[in-house]
This record gives structure tokens, C-alpha cells and sequence, in this order.
């Protein structure tokens, strides 16, 4: 019994059509690989940054500690040198409420007095933070600790340079591009099953497989494009 | 019908044999290339492992380590804090010894005799000394040198910590290579394996395939094996730290070069080193730049295009901040402007945006990308721009309801002026718009809320300009102004190669003096500056504004030659003098000076505690007998016996109360003597001497400069 005549010219159409669909396996699973590489570049910089943005948050606590700890100490000397002023203060009203009576004793109390100004003074050059100055006449000197930590802040180039809020955005939309990038991948690795099946299946059914396969992969392209590329 | 498939088989199993061969053993080695791979992604990831925690650890050592370094220096700093207090115990007794006699004169003896013990003893507990190169005599920014030198340790943990952190970032980006190889080798395994399915040509071109890909994936497997990242030697950090305190302690051109030549080393060792390019660049700016303290806006064309490139340098690495997008943004403004390059400007224009996208709160950035666009010729972005800056400068919050009091907002202000003064240089035929976004800016931060200057200007007075050694004054009558009603605001400028610079310490809101017809102001250039400046030889120019009008301008020039600010700690008291002027402390916080190397010129200030005996019913006579006893008392300090010659006057000094001036006279030279009160009650001297003719030459230019250092 001899074959169908027509049987030859179905099989060339069908070699052409294999031939076609082999090649989009073979690109649709490279594009597969460059994807899965790409959202694994793109997962790494989302951990660079998180990293970076650990380190910076440390960075920057540290530097804050240390400016806070800088005004603390200014506060702490602040005590002292505001015992001082005011002694000073306290101790020439005293010298002068006596003197018509007691001059002596004014002088002794006036000297005094000068004792606990020129300490105050030689505490000055050691107040890191504020400027301290000698009061109002009743001895009372304002602490300008606030003000001074808002200065010490926005001055110190170092601190004003972390930005661990903005790395820790950066690694979030990161990772969000990598979960993006792997529904890519999960797009072109079902093209990849349509193709094979158009592979296989038959003559009936493969075309239907094979478009498939086709439009899948293609909406995997466009949204690699869209994703992979832009950050 | 049995023997048909067996005629068709015998050509083809052949074939298919052979073909089948190759592809199986294409099969074994994709999958040999595979194993291999997969061995050396585990050596990458576990090297990656090992980095990451190298960075962690440099990360927690850093915090401990400058916890202790911290803990230390304020231990060592509070210990000679007490050091002083003990001293100036000592200095204060002795003062008052000089008026006392017999019992009460050995009481006060013994005393300073102890707390001059106790300060010996409580100097052995620090390493900080007054003459030491961080402690107060040599550091006029006293403690600042003291501090930073002890940063040295934390800059350098950080750096390695980011080393380490860029070596994990290295492997894991290895570790991705061969993902992407092993994911290569999959697919060169599928498409051989499906070659093995199919019997027509296309056979062939999936096998062509797969073997492409396996010997893709063999090939990058390779070398990327034989290129794994290595970790950077320490001494980059280490040559780092140095350069991060060369450039914290940098005040001239050859201080700067020096830090640059630090970060140099460090980039040498590590060429990643994304943070050493960013501080080299502003290393590399100051090396040109005309000033070198404060803030800059002007630099050599060749620091500029240096710094922009490694600003550059460190973007391409990944580091994308603040200060590189603001960094870069401002030195392409200055380049644009120097080139006339509109692209340049463009550039400006968006590493700026780049910055304040980063950063919306600081309006330093802000007034740099209003000034991008000015010079753009985008003169609507502009003026919005500097709307959004002043809301900036006068809040500190993003909701703009915390006003700022740190002053930051009177800086950037001037620096603003600065960038439209440089503007206005460049492209004079925009003199209309700048003068109006200036008067807005002042206005602005004058009155704390975005505005034009309010009400009709009052008219436009002319200005006096006097440069003194250490101060900058303004003389105008100033017509129509009116301390209830007006708020002034002082501008000072000094002539850069380039245009106009602000001077932004001894800028902003301040009080006038004065009276109708005859205002004026001082501007302390030597008590402002950080660390304390003299004027400098140059053209300086004033900007008078009231409530935000410019009602008055004018300039000058100063030539005082080359001087050398020296701060008394001890005494309060500054003044600019020859650069080989050398501190001396004759008694400490009693008598100290600055004085030539040779002793035959100098001067010396001396403070004395108020005491009754001296300050009640002060008057000439008091003060030159005052005067006279002390230079009698320190004759031996200087190169004659002083003896009273003349009795100038009593006109200004040093800003204190009862000011009297003389001159004494030693055997071929003067000795120039000022006296008055301060605040405090406390009498100060200071008194200036050296040969006849340096009095015309020099020396009354340090009587000029003499001051209190801070106003107490």
C-alpha cells in the first residue's frame, strides 16, 4: 500500500513550523536566562543598599550620640560656670549693700567676688557647643543647648550626608523590581511550556500552543523592558 | 507492512547515533561546567558571607571604638579643664597678692601656692597641655584640634567597615554572575536535551544552540573564577583617617594639598574608595580656592574641573547623596558660568534638582539650584525656586512650622547673594532681576517670611567703606532709616578673581550705631571667623539694606600686608600681628602676649582681676598710674625699661569703658600703651612695642587690631 500522496506536503509546512518554534525556544529561554540574571543583579543592588543603609543608620546614630553627648558635657559645665556667675553677681550686691558700713568687709566680699567671675572665665574656652555669656544683672545666664544642637546638626557636613531612609526606599523599590523580574521569568518560562508543546502536539492543536506561546512571550519582553532597565 | 519501519531505521540510527553521542557528551560537560560553576558560587558566596561579617564587626568595633576614644579625649579634656580652673586660682591670687602686704599678703601666697601645686598635679592626668599643639595656646579653635585628631580612629573603622561592606558587595555580585551562568548552562542542557527529541534539521539548531550557550556559560564561569574581587589593604584606611583630619584642620592651600595628597594615597590602594573621591574633591577645590576657611564659591578653574571629576568618579561608583548631587550641581554653576556653556548649566541645573529631591529641608541646596536655573536663563523656575528656598531657610521642617535657630538661614542667605553676584558677573544683562531675587532674599530672612521688601524704599545714601586690620566698618547717613521702624541688614563682600564673595560670618541682621545723619557698623571680622581670620589685603564692598531695600553700596580697598590672627584664650583678647609673631605667657592669665623671635618687637595684653583699689574713680591719672606699674613690673620683657613719654588720649579702645592711650619710650623704640575697662569690671592693658620706624610700618596696624575675643 502506498502512502498518501499528500503527506509530504503536509510535513514540509510542518518542518518550517518546528524549525520557527525551535528558535523561539531557543530565544524565549535565553531571554529566560537574561531575565533570572538581571533580577539577580537587581536583588544584589536592593541588598547593597539595604547594607549601605545599615551602615549609614549606624553612621549616623553614632555622630548624633556624639553632638548630643558634646551639648550634654556643655551642660554639664554649664552648672558650674552658671554657680559661679551667680555668685559673682550675688556676692558684689552683697559687697555693695555693706560697703557704707562695713568697707572692709565689701572689699573682702568684692574680692571674693572677682575669685568666682575669673573662675567662671576660665571656664569659658571649654564650652564646646553654646556661647556663654555673663547673664542678665541678676547673674542669670541663659543655656542655649536647643539652638545649639540644631547648630551642631545642620553644620556638621558628615551627618547631613547619611541618609539611610532614603537607601532603605532605594532597597525596598529594589526588591519590589526583583519580585517583578521573577514574574517575568515565571512569563517566559510559561511561553517556553506553550512552545514545547506546540512542539509536540498535534497539527490540530500545536498552532493555537504555539501562538500562545508567542503572545506570552512577548508580554514577558515588553515587561522586562519596562522593568529591567528602568529603575 | 512489519517491514517498512525496519528499512527506514537502518540509515538513521546511525546518523542519530553519532549526532546523539556529541549531544549526550555536550550533556556531561554542560553539566561538569555546571558543577564547576556551582563550586565556585559557593566559594563566592561563602567569601561574600565572610565579608559581610567583617563589615559588621568593623561596624559594631567602630561604634565601641569611638565610644572609648570619646569617653577618653572628654575625660582628658574635663581633667585639664580642671587643670586651668586650678591655674587661673593660681593667676587670680597672684593678682590680688600685689595689693596685699604682711600677714594677709603671706595668706594670699600660700594660697596661690597651692592651687599652683594642684594644677601640677592634676596636669600629670591629661596628656592636653596649654602649650601643647591642640591646647589653647596653639590651637586658636581651642579644643577643636583636640577633637578632631581623636576622630582619627572612628574615620578610620568606618572605612574599613566600608570596605568591607564593598568586598561583600563584590562577591555577591560574582555570586550573581554565576547565577546567571548556571541559568545559561540550564538552558544550553534543555536545548540539547530537546535536540535529542526531534528528528528534523531543527535538531541541529538547537544542539548549535546549546553548545553556543555552553561554551558562553564555560567561558564567563572562568572568568569570573579567575577574577575574584580581593579585599583592599588596611592602610587605605588608614591613609583615609589621615586625610578626613588633614582636611577638618585645613586652613591654607598647602594644608588642603596635603589632605588631598592623603586621599590620594587612599585611592591609590583602593580605587573603589567612592567616599575618598568625594572628600578629595573638596580637598582639591580649596587648593585653589582665594579663601580657604568658611565657605567657598571661588576656585581655579583647574581645582574646579579637578573636583568635578572626582565627584564624577565617586557617582559612576554608586555613591549617589546628598552632597554629591549638591557638590557637583554647584561646581558645574561655577564651571558653566566660567565656560558660558549652556550645557554645562543644564547639568547644573539637574544634579542640583537631584540634591533637593534628596534633601527638600536644606535651603543651601535650594538657593544653588534657583541660581542653576538664573543662570539657565529659566528666570520664572528661578524666582519659584527662591521662594522655595526661603520657606526652607526660615523653617526647619518639611511642614514649615519650626523656625530655624541656628542662624542657618542668614548663611545661606549670603551665600546666595554670593551665587547672584557670580551670576550677575557673568551675565550683566540680568543686573534687574538679580537686584529684585536679592532684596527678596534679604527681605525675606530679614522679616522670617517670604516677602518683597515691604512699603516704598527709602532713598539711596551714600556709604564710607573703612577696612581695618581686623574689623570692616560702614559709614552712611543713611536717610530715612529709622531704628523703630527698620530692620537693617549689612552685606560684606570681598572682590574673588571671579566676581563678588560674600563674607557670610559678618553678614546678616545686625544693629546699626550711630545717629541721624551719622550711622555706622563693626563688623568683627577676627571675633566672627572660624578659625579667627584678619582682613585680608583686597577690594571689600558693603550692601546697606532696610526691611529688604538696598539703600545703600559702596567699596574699598585694604592693603595691611600679611598678618597672622593670634587669640589670648586667657585674656579674652585677639589681634592680628606679623605671621612670625610667636604666643608667650609671661603669667598665665595674668600677662601674655605674641612677640617677634628676636624680642625686639611684639606685644603683650594684661588682665587685672577688679579690685576697688584700681577701678573706683578711674580716670587718666589712674589709668597711667596703673599702666606705668605694670610695665614697670614686666620691664624685663621688654628690649628697654619703658618710661612714660606721652598721654594720646582717651578716643576708643578695644571697645572698653574709659579707655586711656600712651606712649613710653625705651631706648630706640615705643612702646604703645591702651587701658580700660571691661564689662566684667576686670582692667586690661594692652601694649604694643618695637623700633621707632616699625610704628610706621606695621605696628599701629596691630594697635588698630587689638579686641576682646569675645564680647564679655
Amino acid at each position: 500500500m502506498l502512502p498518501p500522496v499528500s503527506a509530504p506536503d503536509t510535513d514540509r509546512p510542518s518542518s518550517r513550523f518546528r524549525t520557527l518554534v525551535a528558535l523561539a525556544m531557543a530565544l524565549v529561554s535565553v531571554l529566560s536566562a537574561v531575565v533570572a540574571w538581571r533580577a539577580a543583579v537587581v536583588s544584589i543592588r536592593a541588598s547593597d543598599l539595604a547594607e549601605d543603609g545599615m551602615l549609614q543608620l549606624v553612621q549616623r546614630e553614632q555622630i548624633e550620640g556624639r553632638l548630643r553627648a558634646q551639648v550634654q558635657e556643655d551642660l554639664r559645665l554649664f552648672v558650674e560656670y552658671q554657680e559661679h556667675v551667680k555668685a559673682w553677681r550675688l556676692l558684689l550686691d552683697d559687697a555693695e549693700e555693706i560697703r557704707a558700713q562695713h568697707p572692709d568687709l565689701a572689699s573682702d566680699l568684692q574680692a571674693e567676688a572677682q575669685s568666682e567671675l575669673s573662675q567662671a572665665r576660665a571656664l569659658r574656652p571649654f564650652f564646646r557647643t553654646i556661647f556663654v555669656d555673663l547673664g542678665n544683672r541678676k547673674g542669670d545666664v541663659e543655656f542655649g543647648g536647643q539652638a545649639g544642637l540644631e547648630y551642631l546638626f545642620e553644620r556638621n557636613a558628615d551627618l547631613q550626608d547619611l541618609q539611610p531612609d532614603v537607601l532603605f526606599d532605594g532597597s525596598e523599590r529594589e526588591y519590589g523590581r526583583v519580585v517583578n523580574l521573577i514574574l517575568t521569568v515565571a512569563l517566559l518560562l510559561t511561553a517556553l511550556l506553550f512552545l514545547t508543546l506546540a512542539q509536540f502536539r498535534s497539527p490540530s492543536t500545536r498552532g493555537i500552543f504555539a501562538w500562545a506561546g508567542g503572545a506570552v512571550a512577548v508580554a514577558g519582553t515588553v515587561l522586562f523592558v519596562v522593568l529591567g532597565f528602568v529603575s | 507492512v512489519s517491514t517498512g519501519p525496519e528499512t527506514l531505521e537502518l540509515p538513521i540510527p546511525e546518523v542519530q547515533d553519532r549526532f546523539s553521542r556529541i549531544a549526550a557528551t555536550a550533556i556531561v560537560i554542560t553539566a561538569l561546567v555546571g558543577a564547576m560553576v556551582g563550586f565556585l558560587q559557593a566559594r563566592a558566596s561563602r567569601s561574600g558571607a565572610l565579608a559581610n561579617i567583617r563589615a559588621q564587626r568593623s561596624m559594631v568595633e567602630a561604634m565601641g571604638g569611638v565610644l572609648e576614644v570619646e569617653g577618653g579625649a572628654a575625660t582628658d579634656f574635663t581633667t585639664f579643664a580642671a587643670t586651668e580652673l586650678q591655674r587661673q586660682a593660681a593667676a587670680s591670687t597672684f593678682q590680688r597678692r600685689l595689693f596685699l602686704s604682711g600677714e594677709e599678703g603671706l595668706l594670699a601666697r600660700m594660697e596661690e601656692e597651692r592651687h599652683t601645686e594642684i594644677a601640677e598635679r592634676l596636669q600629670q592626668l591629661s596628656p592636653l597641655t596649654p602649650e601643647a599643639p591642640q591646647g589653647p595656646e596653639r590651637d586658636p579653635v581651642f579644643p577643636f584640634r583636640f577633637f578632631v585628631e581623636r576622630e582619627h580612629e572612628a574615620d578610620r573603622l568606618w572605612a574599613l567597615a566600608d570596605a568591607a561592606n564593598e568586598e561583600d558587595a563584590a562577591w555577591e555580585r560574582q555570586e550573581a554572575g554565576f547565577t546567571a551562568v548556571l541559568t545559561l548552562l540550564a538552558v544550553a542542557a534543555t536545548m540539547l536535551g530537546l535536540s535529542l527529541t526531534v528528528r528534523e534539521r531543527v535538531r541541529v539548531v538547537l544542539a548549535a544552540v546549546g553548545v553556543a550557550l555552553l561554551a558562553t556559560g564555560a567561558g564567563v564561569g572562568a572568568w569570573l573564577g579567575t577574577h575574584p574581587p580581593h579585599p583592599a589593604p588596611d592602610q587605605a584606611a588608614e591613609a583615609f583617617a589621615d586625610g578626613r583630619v588633614a582636611l577638618k584642620l585645613a586652613v591654607t592651600p598647602e594644608d588642603y594639598r596635603a589632605a588631598y595628597d592623603h586621599f590620594t594615597q587612599a585611592i591609590e590602594l583602593r580605587p573603589t574608595f567612592a567616599l575618598a573621591f568625594v572628600n578629595r574633591s573638596e580637598a582639591a577645590f580649596y587648593t585653589g580656592a582665594a579663601r580657604t576657611t568658611g565657605f567657598s564659591s571661588h576656585t581655579s578653574p583647574e581645582a574646579l574641573a579637578a573636583s568635578i571629576a572626582d565627584l564624577e568618579e565617586a557617582l559612576d561608583l554608586g555613591l549617589e547623596t546628598r552632597l554629591v548631587f549638591g557638590n557637583l550641581g554647584f561646581y558645574r554653576f561655577l564651571q558653566g558660568l566660567q565656560s558660558s556653556d549652556p550645557s554645562v548649566l543644564e547639568e547644573a541645573v539637574d544634579y542640583t534638582a537631584a540634591a533637593v529631591e534628596l534633601d527638600p529641608t536644606d535651603p543651601i541646596l535650594r538657593y544653588n539650584h534657583a541660581a542653576a536655573l538664573l543662570a539657565d536663563g529659566r528666570i520664572e523656575e528661578s524666582r519659584a525656586a527662591y521662594r522655595e528656598g526661603v520657606l526652607h531657610a526660615v523653617y526647619s521642617d518639611v511642614e514649615r512650622r519650626v523656625k530655624r535657630e541656628s542662624g542657618l538661614d542668614i548663611q545661606a542667605a549670603s551665600g546666595a547673594l554670593t551665587d547672584l553676584e557670580l551670576i550677575r558677573a557673568a551675565q550683566p544683562d540680568l543686573a534687574d532681576v538679580i537686584l529684585e531675587l536679592k532684596q527678596y532674599v534679604v527681605a525675606s530672612t530679614t522679616l522670617q517670611e517670604p516677602t518683597a521688601p515691604p512699603g516704598t524704599s527709602p532713598p539711596a545714601s551714600e556709604v564710607q567703606v573703612r577696612p581695618f586690620p581686623a574689623q570692616l566698618v560702614w559709614e552712611s547717613p543713611l536717610e530715612g532709616y529709622d531704628s523703630a521702624e527698620h530692620l537693617a541688614w549689612v552685606q560684606w563682600y570681598r572682590r574673588e578673581p571671579t566676581g563678588w564673595a560674600g563674607i557670610s560670618e559678618v553678614s546678616g541682621v545686625t544693629p546699626i550705631g550711630g545717629s541721624a545723619g551719622a550711622y555706622f557698623g563693626n563688623d568683627y571680622v577676627i571675633q566672627r571667623t572660624f578659625p579667627p581670620e584678619c582682613v585680608r589685603d583686597g577690594e571689600y564692598r558693603v550692601e546697606v539694606y532696610l526691611d529688604g531695600h538696598l539703600v545703600a553700596e559702596g567699596e574699598a580697598g585694604a592693603t595691611f600686608g600679611e598678618q597672622e590672627a593670634t587669640v589670648l584664650r586667657d585674656l579674652n583678647v585677639v589681634l592680628c600681628g606679623p605671621p612670625e609673631w610667636e604666643p608667650r605667657e609671661v603669667v598665665a592669665g595674668v600677662v601674655e602676649g605674641a612677640v617677634a623671635p628676636g624680642g625686639d618687637e611684639g606685644m603683650y595684653a594684661l588682665r587685672l582681676e577688679s579690685a576697688p583699689e584700681i577701678t573706683q574713680g578711674w580716670n587718666a591719672a589712674r589709668a597711667r598710674a596703673v599702666v606705668e606699674a605694670l610695665l614697670e613690673t614686666y620691664a624685663d620683657q621688654f628690649p628697654g625699661r619703658p618710661v612714660f613719654s606721652e598721654d594720646v588720649g582717651d578716643d576708643f579702645f578695644m571697645g572698653l569703658e574709659g579707655p586711656e592711650e600712651f606712649y613710653f619710650r625705651y631706648q630706640g623704640g615705643l612702646v604703645y600703651a591702651g587701658v580700660g575697662l571691661a564689662e566684667d569690671g576686670s582692667v586690661i592693658v594692652g601694649a604694643v612695642f618695637g623700633p621707632d620706624e616699625r610704628f610706621d610700618d606695621g605696628l599701629l596696624q596691630v594697635v588698630d587690631s587689638l579686641n576682646l575675643f569675645e564680647a564679655l
